[in-house]
């Protein structure tokens, strides 16, 4: 557990979850909960490898917990969730539409850069479902990025 | 996106139909041909009311709609285990091709239905349940079946389509899609479209 770097991990989980959530404050309670728990049960898990596997999947499901519990309202402003601006916005605000399962397999593989294998462990589902889910997301975002 | 150090293996991508599925019609079709082969055996003392050339009828129906739906789950199991190349577009799009049995088989529901009607009107009610509404059922039943098969495969083509188009695929199963893609402009531009909006979607990461 010593071995993760905090603060570094920090601003990534906590753009994934403002993105995942569309609220800010929620991701930062999020991030801050998924640490607090990886340090207090953090022998249970093997750290040497797949650490954003872990960590990843730790937040996701916490957030997943949170929505389920009292969906989180949609903040007005996601750009402003995530510190956006300039031309990447419409592309944030079109991912904030998408359902709750598209967005996040967007998000961990074409965002967050990582591999549809390790996708598929995060999600704890197929890679074939990960690919369908993102190929559903990247099609619904073409016709709301459409001029 | 991070490219996974091996290649992913189709095999691990495909959706099987679901198993309760493949069941159904596997018991459908059975209880078909065992009821034509029941007729075809013991049809004078069981439909004795039936005249013998509606009994030949009905047990020839009952065959083939019996071997049709046997013929229908082989066909998924050998060949809808993965779509194959040159469909995968056209899966992907949900193109006419697709849906050609969904079509004959809805055609002939209502056909077997006013048919049952018929014989019903005219007293034959053995005919009018056997030959009508026991066919409208079975060919609704196969309509509905080939729209959950299309579903499913829409889903693996969706599946290889995004592994294809971020190169995720083993060069084999690539070189085939290349082939396809090279044949259909359709299919050229919409792989371009995927691109571009991944890479505008990447963009916001940076």
């Amino acid at each position: 557990v010593d071995a993760i770097d905090y603060e570094a991990w920090r601003p990534r989980l906590q753009r994934f979850c403002s993105r995942l959530l569309g609220n800010a404050h929620d991701a930062e309670e999020v991030v801050q909960d998924v640490f607090a728990r990886l340090v207090a049960t953090g022998d249970r898990y093997r750290l040497d490898r797949d650490v954003d596997v872990l960590l990843f999947r730790m937040a996701r499901n916490r957030c997943a917990d949170l929505r389920r519990k009292h969906r989180p309202e949609s903040h007005p402003d996601v750009n402003a969730a995530v510190g956006v601006t300039g031309g990447t916005a419409d592309v944030d605000e079109a991912i904030a539409t998408l359902p709750f399962a598209q967005r996040e397999v967007l998000l961990l593989t074409a965002v967050d850069g990582l591999s549809y294998r390790e996708a598929a462990a995060i999600l704890g589902c197929s890679i074939g479902t990960v690919a369908a889910r993102k190929y559903a997301a990247v099609a619904a975002l073409r016709t709301r990025l459409e001029p | 996106m991070k490219q996974d150090t091996l290649p992913i293996p189709l095999d691990h991508v495909v959706l099987m139909l679901p198993r309760w599925l493949h069941r159904a019609c596997v018991v459908t079709a059975a209880l078909s041909l065992t009821i034509a082969v029941v007729m075809a055996c013991c049809g004078s003392a069981w439909f004795g009311e039936l005249a013998p050339r509606d009994r030949t009828v009905g047990t020839a129906v009952l065959f083939a709609d019996g071997l049709a739906l046997f013929g229908v789950v082989a066909g998924v199991r050998w060949v809808g285990r993965r779509v194959r190349a040159n469909g995968l577009f056209e899966f992907l799009t949900g193109g006419p091709r697709t849906r050609q049995l969904a079509r004959a088989a809805t055609v002939l529901v209502p056909c077997f239905a006013v048919f049952g009607v018929g014989a019903l009107l005219a007293g034959h009610v053995r005919l009018a349940v056997v030959g009508g509404f026991v066919n409208a059922a079975v060919f609704a039943g196969m309509a509905g079946f080939e729209a959950v098969i299309r579903h499913c495969l829409r889903r693996q083509a969706m599946a290889i389509f995004t592994l294809y188009a971020e190169g995720q695929l083993a060069a084999g199963d690539a070189a085939a899609i290349d082939d396809a893609r090279s044949k259909d402009a359709r299919f050229d531009a919409a792989v371009h479209e995927y691109q571009r909006v991944v890479a505008m979607v990447g963009a916001i990461a940076r």
